[in-house]
């Protein structure tokens, strides 16, 4: 019933040398809707996240119903952008798994650890081969400068991109049996970037920052053993961040000329409407306080809650006019 | 819903004429994707004038997607990056309006299964965001048009999936009657395209309707109209017609015309509202793109005209 190790974790139990030790661990969110008309019941999800031929996906029944694919790893030799000088050049494997919420809801997420100057040439591939979820820097870097890189740099070709790894986990859900790609919801696919510098003993602390291209981005100093739980949320900021602007997109959508109401208001109650509950996914007491001082700050909960209401009330109204017009013509 | 803007000669309108379907549709409260397929020529850009893409883009367009050099396409909003302020307003109950650009320095591609199954997912993205994407095709054969219609045949289409609209724009010239009528039924036409790529006959013919650009009326003489001018143009016009339907481009197949606009001829942009009420455009030109958008989203005047 567990969720699987996040990025990192094997390197802290396998206790590397110092000189092997990732300064900074960098990933990337994808969220959006499956495919599907109605979400997956569990018994499916677990078949169609079964990405790795002989293992299964951890799965949780309560208080939402989550799948998460075994963890996947794809080969990298590209550029990392940094804010000045020479870009280095990193090798090695990233990290993606997928994750399902309430059968419904689809996340590819994917990261790395960076070791920075590792060495000074490309080393044969065994050798990355065996430090999964790591990339090795050539070069030297400032590990700010790579956070600052990650975070706001243009994409380009040559250039880490794990947003697109994370895609590319979640398109391969759209060619699995149980999905009917029959969506009855308008919506659009949301990014969130974090970078993290791991400082051992550090308190946590994060910059959490949405950005007007619609991307948030989380930076954070935080101490080596705390990192999987710092992916768990951002993770459930994705998953959130996605929730609110979808049903804001179906209010939306339900107020626009020539167009039935109910057409969009229905779909998204039924299906994004009881998936709201951020620290249920938070299971460390770091990450529940990260949350607060989030929710202090922007009240998400508290605009999910408030566009929630809209949406009702809006059924409420249109039922009401419904009923009057049934009344109307009775009377006629 | 996929629409494609097809041509068989350049300097139809079919670029100008489908972004300003674009905006219209989005007035109507539609959520509106606008892919620039038009890959040697991206002018989307320009149209909806966005200085940084006037010809395309130069980070990963629609082009570079195709190709599989970028995982996703470039995007903007138009209604953000656009340089003209009356557009910048998304006034209430309207929908989005996005373009995704071509690239500079795009150009012809040899067609392989690989570019095909891009084209498919690209169209399955933005069909989940979006009511209504609309496709500019580039005048004449391509591979992009060979592309598209691999990529919305029934053999990979879903049964269940939106409808799939396909425009041939033409000119209302003779020249121009008798080439489309061949881009579309020609032994190589789109018809057999279609056809080949696994649609059944009849039912591709059914997506297609044609649109008739810059049509002339009575006031084209100017203001002082000779009475053997009108009957020479009432004459040309009948001649027009008969050539249309002779050449199976009749009124069955007719989706609307949009009227000689005199803006146009100078300048290839939007015409708004706005630019009617200060009298530069004529309200017979925003007219008939909204009958044009207004029947490109309803099915039932889709299969009745």
């Amino acid at each position: 019933m567990a969720r699987p190790a996040a990025p990192g974790q094997r390197h802290e139990n396998s206790d590397p040398p110092d000189k092997h030790r990732p300064q900074v661990v960098l990933g990337a969110v994808t969220t959006g809707l499956l495919n599907t008309s109605e979400p997956l019941p569990m018994e499916a999800a677990r078949q169609a996240l079964a990405l790795l031929p002989g293992v299964s996906p951890d799965w949780r029944r309560h208080p939402i119903e989550q799948v998460v694919s075994p963890d996947l790893f794809f080969g990298l030799d590209c550029k990392l952008a940094v804010r000045s000088g020479a870009q280095p050049r990193a090798i090695g494997t990233a990290r993606a798994r997928a994750v399902l919420t309430a059968g419904h809801v689809l996340q590819g997420s994917a990261s790395v650890a960076v070791v920075l100057d590792a060495s000074k040439r490309r080393l044969p591939w065994a050798h990355y081969a065996a430090r999964t979820g790591t990339v090795e820097a050539i070069n030297k870097a400032d590990p700010a400068d790579l956070v600052t890189g990650f975070l706001h740099a243009r994409a380009g070709n040559t250039l880490l991109d794990l947003g697109k790894t994370g895609s590319y986990v979640m398109s391969l859900l759209d060619r699995v049996p149980q999905v009917d790609r029959q969506a009855r919801l308008k919506t659009q696919t949301r990014r969130l970037l974090w970078a993290a510098q791991l400082v051992p003993g550090t308190e946590p602390e994060a910059q959490v920052e949405a950005g007007d291209d619609g991307v948030f981005r989380v930076r954070m100093a935080i101490a080596p053993q705390l990192l999987p739980t710092f992916v768990d949320f951002c993770e459930v900021l994705a998953l959130h961040d996605w929730l609110l602007a979808a049903l804001k997109n179906a209010f939306d959508r339900s107020a626009r000329r020539g167009r039935r109401a109910e057409d969009e208001i229905d779909p998204a109650l039924t299906y994004l409407g009881h998936i709201w509950n951020p620290t249920a996914h938070l299971s460390s007491q770091e990450m529940r306080s990260l949350w607060q001082a989030l929710e202090d700050e922007a009240q998400l909960t508290w605009e999910w809650q408030s566009t929630l209401t809209r949406v009702r009330d809006k059924v409420t109204l249109l039922t009401r006019k419904a009923i009057e017009e049934t009344l109307h013509k009775e009377s006629v | 819903m996929l629409v494609f803007s097809s041509s068989d000669k350049g300097g139809t309108g079919r670029s100008v004429t489908s972004c300003n379907l674009a905006y219209r549709l989005s007035l109507i409260g539609q959520d509106v994707a606008y892919l620039d397929f038009d890959f040697g020529s991206p002018t989307a850009g320009a149209i909806f004038e966005i200085p940084t893409l006037e010809r395309g883009t130069p980070d990963g367009g629609l082009h570079s997607y195709i190709l599989g050099k970028v995982a996703e396409p470039a995007r903007v909003d138009v209604r953000v990056v656009t340089e003209r302020t009356a557009l910048k307003e998304r006034p209430p109950g309207s929908g989005k309006l996005s373009l995704f650009p071509g690239d500079v320095g795009g150009a012809e591609f040899h067609l392989t299964n690989d570019h095909i199954k891009k084209a498919i997912d690209l169209f399955e993205t933005v069909e989940r965001e979006f009511d209504v994407a609309i496709v500019d095709l580039s005048a004449g054969r391509s591979s992009a048009l060979d592309m598209s219609l691999q990529a919305v045949s029934p053999k990979v289409r879903p049964r269940k999936a939106d409808p799939i609209r396909w425009l041939l724009f033409h000119r209302w010239t003779t020249q121009h009657v008798i080439a489309a009528s061949g881009l579309l039924f020609a032994e190589n036409g789109i018809v057999a395209c279609a056809t080949n790529a696994g649609f059944d006959q009849r039912g591709f013919r059914s997506m297609v309707r044609t649109i008739r650009t810059a049509v002339p009326d009575d006031t084209a003489f100017g203001k002082e109209t000779t009475p053997e001018q009108e009957a020479w143009l009432r004459k040309s016009d009948d001649i027009l017609k008969g050539l249309a339907k002779a050449r199976g481009l009749g009124q069955d197949l007719l989706a609307g015309l949009t009227p000689l606009e005199p803006m146009l001829l100078w300048r290839e942009q939007v015409i708004m509202d706005v630019d009617v009420k200060r009298r530069l455009a004529k309200r017979a030109t925003t007219k008939s793109f909204d009958e044009l958008a207004d029947r490109i989203i309803h099915d039932d005047a889709w299969e009745g005209f």
